[in-house]
């Protein structure tokens, strides 16, 4: 009587740790599938080739030009002869553009960190000259 | 050893099976849902079609411009600047894993971008995967700086690593 109670016993706590393992699997999936929902990589790499390929847009431009982009994300936003990048606190994001060498960026290299309602870059293309500056925003220069 | 610590060996060993199929079915889980996850935008077809544009209107790349009344005239093209040195001079990327391109003018004179990188993606070009590139054509009506009319032809390179 008391061997046959100790070997329930015994499968009844093998299956509770089936059910824990399961369960942690499942949670462990959920957590994954939530991260991803939350993730704005997409918006990121977005954004990124947006500007980039405005930029390209903008050089392409013969003449004089002025432009507002809206931003719709809280990010903060690296626009380098390089390239731009748009990151937040999750991880970030790169696209290049080919830039005119004849044309200086106005003031530089430069971060915009982007928080707020009202977020927008105005580019300003004038005489060989590309102004960029921005609302809703601090900038930081880079060089 | 009796039955019992045998049975109790034999269900601790099962576990190591149980284990691997919950992992295996869980990695399973994890990649057909990243498959359906989209987290780039491919771009590749507009940059191409940006970048000849770029080629052809801005004033320092070939595009036709008069110093005299600071004028660009877009779709003439001046001969003078249809060479790769010009462009190459000119029209900076800071990477060469992204796009190549070759114009053509009239099917004579003949441009570069990335000579290298071009002449290394070119007969890789209908190769699927990540060692074959993608080529987009696109084609203009232009004139030269004499005004004789014609076409430039673009054929723009992207390997299929770039995203």
């Amino acid at each position: 009587m008391f061997l046959k109670q100790k070997k329930g016993a015994e499968k009844q706590f093998y299956m509770m740790a089936e059910l824990l393992f399961a369960a942690v699997v499942i949670l462990a999936f959920f957590f994954f599938v939530s991260s991803k929902i939350s993730d704005t990589t997409l918006e990121k790499n977005y954004v990124a080739r947006d500007i980039a390929l405005l930029m390209e847009a903008i050089y392409a431009a013969p003449g004089q030009l002025e432009y507002t982009y809206p931003v719709g994300y809280d990010f903060s936003i690296r626009i380098a002869a390089s390239g731009i990048t748009v990151w937040d606190d999750k991880g970030n994001a790169h696209y290049w553009y080919s830039h005119d060498n004849a044309v200086v960026h106005e003031p530089g290299e430069f971060v915009f960190a982007f928080k707020g309602n009202k977020k927008e870059i105005k580019f300003i293309k004038k005489n060989e000259q590309l102004l960029i500056t921005c609302s809703g925003c601090s900038r930081t220069a880079l060089k | 050893m009796n039955k019992k610590a045998a049975m109790s060996g034999f269900e601790s060993i099962m576990w190591v099976p149980k284990g691997i199929l919950v992992a295996a079915a869980l990695l399973i889980l994890t990649i057909v849902f990243g498959m359906f996850v989209i987290d780039t935008v491919d771009v590749k077809s507009i940059h191409s079609m940006v970048f000849a544009n770029h080629l052809l209107y801005d004033k320092n790349g070939v595009a036709y411009f008069d110093e005299g009344i600071k004028r660009v005239y877009p779709g003439i093209i001046d001969l003078d600047k249809f060479s790769t040195a010009v462009v190459e001079t000119n029209i900076v990327m800071a990477t060469s894993t992204l796009l190549a391109a070759k114009a053509t003018l009239n099917s004579k004179e003949s441009l570069y971008y990335k000579e290298r990188q071009y002449g290394q993606w070119f007969p890789r070009r209908s190769i699927a995967g990540q060692g074959g590139s993608q080529e987009f054509l696109i084609s203009k009506n232009v004139a030269d700086s004499l005004f004789n009319s014609g076409t430039a032809l673009f054929s723009i390179l992207t390997p299929n690593t770039a995203k």
